[in-house]
This record gives C-alpha cells, structure tokens and sequence, in this order.
C-alpha cells in the first residue's frame, strides 16, 4: 500500500488515498469522480495514461496533481 | 554511568527534555512529553501555490519548470473563456512543432491557443508549463 495526496490543481482541494499494486490513474479518477481529469507528478511530469498503473511511479506519501484535460494547439477547423 | 528515564512512552527523539537531574549515586533523567501537533494543510488552488496574483479578471506569475520560468498572464472572461499569455518565449519553444500555437501581440507577449481550453486557470498553467518543459526535454 501507498498512501498519495491528490490535489485538484484547479480548487487546491486535497483527496488523501491508498493504493496497491496496479491501480491505475483511471481508477483513481473514478474513484474521486473526476472525470475529465488526468493525473500527473507536476509539470515536469507527462500525465498518466488512463490505462497506466501508477503504484510503480509515486513515493509513499507523494502529491500529485489532477488537472482538466487541456491542449495547446490550433483547432482542427482552422 | 546508568540513566533511568521516567515516563518515556515514544521514541526518544520525540520527546523534549525538561529537566535533567543527576545525582552523584543514582543519575535521573526526567522526560517530558508534548502531545504530537497535526499540521493543517493549506488547500490552494495550483495558480496560488505557485505564487501567482490574481486581480479582477487578471492572474500574473510565472510559468515554472525545472527549466526555469517565464513570466506569464491570464485573462478570464467568464464562462469558463480564458486566455493564456506568455511573455518573451524561450528558443526552445519557438523551435518546437508548437510554436504555430503561439501569436504575437507585441512587446515580447504571446497569445498561446488552446485547442482544448482547460476547464480552470490552474489547468491551463499546468499544461503551459508541461509545454514549456517537454520543449525543453526535445
């Protein structure tokens, strides 16, 4: 087991959970019901996968951030 | 020289010495204990932890990478519309395949387009950041 703070970047608040080899970010989320969220370490990070186990990738007791989905990029359209 | 501890219930690294008494046959120390203090967690959003400022509509800071960190601006326009700005973009980024998303609106600033808006300020520092970072990383 592994303990993590889960930050939801956009309102600071803080979910404090456990989890045990092969979770993966996708259940943590919907767990939390955050969907359309994606988790990551921090900026420097890249997100996890939905599909991607996060046990092997945090330290006990780690923060790691939830985010809404955004892109920088130009639309398809234009 | 033996010590005979009084009321040591924890490690003893957590406890504080209040008083040491040692007599010439028979040393005492005494041992106090202070109840553990749970430390409260401030609940910020990320634009604040890091230090941004917000005024009415407008939010001022840096976006921060292990890279360095490079001064930034939002505009909020209610509903959920915002607008991220970067100042004085590094080389990296203007050689990355990005850098179509960037739009100069003089004086060094950067309009960075989003084609998918985050749903919050603090998500898109998050992502301008990771921008920033991975250009970087390439």
């Amino acid at each position: 087991m592994k303990r993590l703070s889960v930050v939801v970047a956009g309102s600071g608040q803080i979910h404090d959970i456990e989890i045990q080899p092969g979770t993966t970010a996708g259940d943590i989320l919907r767990q939390l019901k955050l969907d359309n969220y994606l988790l990551s370490k921090g900026p420097n990070d890249p997100f996890f996968a939905n599909a991607e186990s996060v046990y092997d990738k945090v330290k006990d007791g780690e923060k790691i951030f939830c985010s809404t989905k955004a892109e920088v990029g130009v639309p398809q359209w234009a | 020289m033996g010590l005979i501890v009084l009321g040591l219930r924890y490690e003893p690294s957590a406890a504080r010495i209040v008083r040491a008494v040692e007599r010439p046959h028979r040393p005492l120390l005494r041992i106090e204990h202070v109840p553990s203090t749970v430390i409260r967690r401030q609940e910020l959003p990320y634009w604040q932890e890091r230090g941004w400022t917000h005024d009415g509509q407008q939010y001022q800071g840096t976006y921060q990478t292990s890279f360095g960190s490079f001064v930034g601006c939002v505009q909020e326009r209610g509903f959920g519309d915002m607008n991220f700005y970067l100042k004085d973009p590094p080389p990296q980024l203007q050689g990355s395949g990005h850098w179509a998303c960037f739009q100069d609106r003089r004086d060094g600033w950067y309009g960075v387009h989003m084609s998918t808006p985050p749903r919050d300020v603090s998500s898109g520092i998050l992502t301008i950041e990771r921008l920033i970072a991975s250009a970087f990383e390439a």
